[in-house]
């Protein structure tokens, strides 16, 4: 268990050496910062100025071993906009985006088992057909196409509800619908494909012949069995669950980590995006780990053995 | 109930299929409380589906066309599904072949056997967790409080078929219907499961099918044989075993092992080769996994020359298979563990090998990729190697099926065109594409029908003689060891306990566990003679 954990631990620092070394690279040719704080037509000497202030002068090797230096303290440096401190800004718009993440978890987890579990119970049957495709139509729907065509019925057309504002729960229904889109008609597959493969295994027939019901037998022998595979999946797919929230977030103006990583990014502003690399990635770990941890829970014969 | 009824009536069965038309014709069949009736025949002569019928249990498309069904003078096909449901578990209880594949994986043993307590009587959950704990202890099985909180991959496949049977059991069903009860456990566990059915039989009534009619005849009272879809004959198991009367019953009887027709120069005593011309010599093999506490094979010596057949025998986890991966050289050895004297290398390198020796393996089904035509299966070791060209391939594999009976017509078909027993005939073409010199079994007859299996144990023994090659079988059936084998070799947790010429090791063991093996398999089998 210890082991685990410290192989775990080890693999999330070469994670994030690897980020953000990627991540310095990449705002390495995205352009000079400098040119974007120094507003319309810079003299050179402010350019310079600004440059030695933020250290842009010194060879990128010094820049990126400073970086990581302070980087170990958890120092991600202040905005070069706000001049707050960049990772405070980071965590605070996290809160926002786990309540979408929350919502539309539920939401996935609500619609794309049962529906799973109904096209499992019989594939081959012309309704559980038109189920099965309707969700391979959905999982090619990219997910920002289905929040504008949300937001052009629901709000444009027939004015039901709100797309902006953050302090209204009815303003939430469809930023967690639009990102329920990215994952749910994948764990729905994913689930009717489980329940599909176990109500052909023998056991099932075991539990027939002990006169269990049909509902008993979804429910309770061949969804469990199906269960290792959606978690599985919902762990492997959460890091592009993540780009789903900057999308979404961008679209609905929700604030929240998508839309200050679009903001940064738009402003070079290094310290920030460096600090959000670092929040992302130490969520998408946390999540991987709880996904590996649940899959111990759920299948008893990944667990090591006891006796 | 009337009291000539017996418990279970079986009046005129016919099973429908909307494809393959009628599978089960006409059948006809009683078994009375107290009773072990057995239900004989080959694969897809239909035993299963009648069993299944009984309670509406048949696989989907699949029902009953015409026919009466009644247990305890209640007519079962006049029932629809939702008023047979809960008849199922408290009128009949079944056990199924495979106990590691008919236990949910995800589910503890305990909430199967409380769940399905409760669903059927009106038991609080400490009554019905009283009830499962007296199942588990009525089918023998050790610590029955941890099992309950246990998964059935923590228990070996005995004790899963005893969990198994308590399952049956749990709603105490005056019918208890067995399908292959046995047909996957080792002799050993076999002859203990069947004590326990037959002590468990005497309050119940048991229709035990199976596919061994000898089993079926030292088991059971009474004996249904089936063939095609009907019965063809039954009567007390000790009469029809003695007095077979329909020609399909003499067949399978026939085809018992020690009753097939012994091949020339057997029984003789095996002449010792010279240890330079050995095919394959093993000395002091020794075989670890990692994180293994036991060796699976240890200090195991032994070697075969060319114009034998030399029988490993053994139980599950004896280690027979780990020697099989290291003669086939998927495991490495120390050196000096496996040499080849006949070839004069310590390591020859894979072609060399690939001529040297050839593997069959157990699973007819998975051992052949479905997607390839048989030509392209035949003609792989001889592609991968690099041996014959294009032209010369259809030619080779054309004379290599003509040789193993199959028409060279079929090498354009898929593996799935064809019947089990065809199969392991297309991996023995595969297998003397290299022209070996030493052909390897590993349980390469034990997926067969008792009839097909003998067809294919002649077929062997005609190559062997034709290409004096040597053979090693490996086997868990003692009778088809001493009936193949002209030397034979038991193992035991990766030792071997007795080695010797077939005669004596199966007339006058010298090992403890020899003879309880032998024991076991005679304990339900009488002799055919």
């Amino acid at each position: 268990m210890l082991r685990g954990l410290a192989q775990r631990t080890a693999r999330l620092l070469i994670l994030l050496l690897g980020v953000n070394a990627l991540l310095f690279i990449a705002l390495g040719l995205a352009g000079d910062p400098a040119l974007m704080l120094a507003g319309e037509d810079p003299t050179p000497e402010l350019l310079e100025r600004i440059r030695a202030e933020y250290g842009l002068d010194l060879p990128a090797w010094q820049r990126y071993l400073a970086q990581l230096g302070r980087m170990a303290q958890l120092d991600f440096g202040v905005s070069i906009y706000t001049g707050q401190p960049a990772l405070k800004m980071a965590l605070e718009q996290l809160p926002g985006t786990l309540l979408m993440a929350v919502l539309s978890m539920a939401l996935t987890l609500i619609t794309a088992i049962p529906a799973g579990v109904w096209i499992g119970q019989r594939p081959e049957a012309a309704s559980r057909r038109f189920g099965a495709a309707l969700t391979a139509a959905a999982q090619g729907i990219p997910g920002f196409v289905m929040a504008l065509v949300l937001i052009q019925v629901f709000v444009v057309r027939l004015g039901w509800l709100p797309s902006l504002g953050y302090d209204q729960p009815a303003a939430w229904i469809l930023p967690s619908i639009s990102l329920g889109f990215f994952l749910a008609p994948k764990l729905c597959r994913v689930v009717s494909a489980g329940v599909a493969e176990a109500m052909r295994e023998d056991y099932i027939r075991t539990a027939r012949a002990n006169g269990a019901s049909m509902r008993f037998i979804l429910w309770r022998e061949a969804l469990p069995a199906a269960l290792p595979a959606a978690v599985a999946l919902i762990g492997a797919q959460f890091a592009f669950l993540v780009s789903g929230v900057v999308l979404i977030e961008t679209l609905f103006l929700w604030p929240g980590i998508g839309l200050l990583l679009l903001h940064s990014a738009q402003q070079l502003d290094f310290p920030v995006l460096q600090a959000i690399c670092f929040v992302v990635a130490a969520l998408v770990f946390a999540v991987n780990s709880l996904a590996d941890a649940l899959l111990r829970l759920i299948d008893p014969r990944l667990r090591p053995a006891t006796q | 109930m009337n009291a000539s009824t017996p418990l279970l009536r079986i009046r005129g069965l016919c099973v429908d299929f909307p494809r393959s038309g009628r599978v089960v014709h006409e059948v006809s069949l009683d078994a009375d409380e107290g009773e072990i009736v057995g239900l004989v025949g080959e694969s897809g002569a239909g035993k299963s589906l009648v069993a299944l019928s009984i309670l509406g249990l048949a696989p989907t498309p699949g029902r009953i066309g015409s026919g009466q069904v009644s247990v305890q003078g209640q007519d079962l096909t006049k029932i629809d599904e939702a008023g047979l449901r809960p008849l199922r578990g408290r009128l009949a209880g079944f056990v199924f072949q495979d106990p590691s594949a008919s236990l949910n994986p995800v589910r503890r043993i305990g909430s199967a056997l409380i769940e399905s307590a409760m669903r059927h009587s009106r038991l609080s959950r400490k009554q019905a967790r009283k009830r499962a704990m007296e199942s588990l202890r009525s089918v023998e099985l050790p610590q029955p409080e941890s099992a309950m909180r246990a998964f059935p991959h923590q228990f070996s496949g005995g004790q899963r078929q005893r969990i198994m049977i308590a399952l049956a059991l749990i709603n105490r069903p005056p019918l208890l219907i067995a399908d292959e009860p046995t047909t996957a456990l080792d002799a050993a566990v076999q002859s203990r499961i069947l004590d326990l059915l037959k002590r468990r039989a005497k309050h119940h009534a048991l229709l035990m099918i199976t596919h061994d009619l000898q089993l079926a005849a030292g088991f059971c009272d009474r004996l249904y044989v089936m063939r095609g879809g009907r019965v063809v004959e039954h009567g007390q198991a000790g009469e029809l075993f003695a007095k077979p009367r329909h020609e399909y019953t003499r067949s399978l009887l026939d085809a018992l092992p020690g009753k097939r027709a012994m091949a020339p120069g057997r029984g003789k005593r095996p002449e010792q080769g010279k240890p330079e011309e050995a095919l394959a010599a093993l000395r002091g093999l020794t075989v670890r996994y990692q994180g293994a506490r036991q060796a699976a094979v240890e200090q195991v010596d032994f070697s075969i020359h060319a114009n034998e057949t030399v029988c490993l025998v053994g139980e599950s986890g004896s280690g027979k298979t780990t020697i099989a991966r290291v003669l086939a050289g998927v495991i490495r050895t120390a050196p000096g563990q496996l040499r080849f004297p006949s070839l004069n290398e310590e390591f020859p390198a894979a072609e060399v090998r690939a001529r040297h020796l050839q593997m069959v393996f157990q699973d007819p089904y998975s051992s052949l990729n479905p997607r390839w035509p048989v030509e392209r299966i035949v003609a792989e070791p001889l592609r991968a190697h690099r041996l014959c060209g294009r032209a010369e391939q259809k030619e080779r594999v054309a004379a290599l099926l003509r040789r193993v009976g199959l028409d060279p017509k079929r090498m354009g078909r898929r593996p799935t065109a064809f019947s089990g027993g065809q199969r392991q005939r297309i991996a023995l073409a595969r297998a003397l594409a290299m022209n070996p010199r030493l052909l390897l079994a590993d349980e390469a007859l034990s997926a067969l029908d008792i009839r097909t299996q003998a067809r294919i144990l002649a077929l062997l023994r005609e190559i062997r003689e034709e290409r004096k090659l040597a053979l090693l079988l490996i086997t868990h059936d003692l009778a088809l060891a001493a009936e193949a084998g002209d030397r034979v070799i038991v193992l035991r947790h990766g030792k071997i306990v007795e080695q010797g010429p077939a005669s004596q090791v199966m007339n006058s063991p010298r090992h403890e566990y020899t003879r309880e093996l032998l024991a076991a398999q005679a304990r339900w089998h009488p002799n055919t003679g």
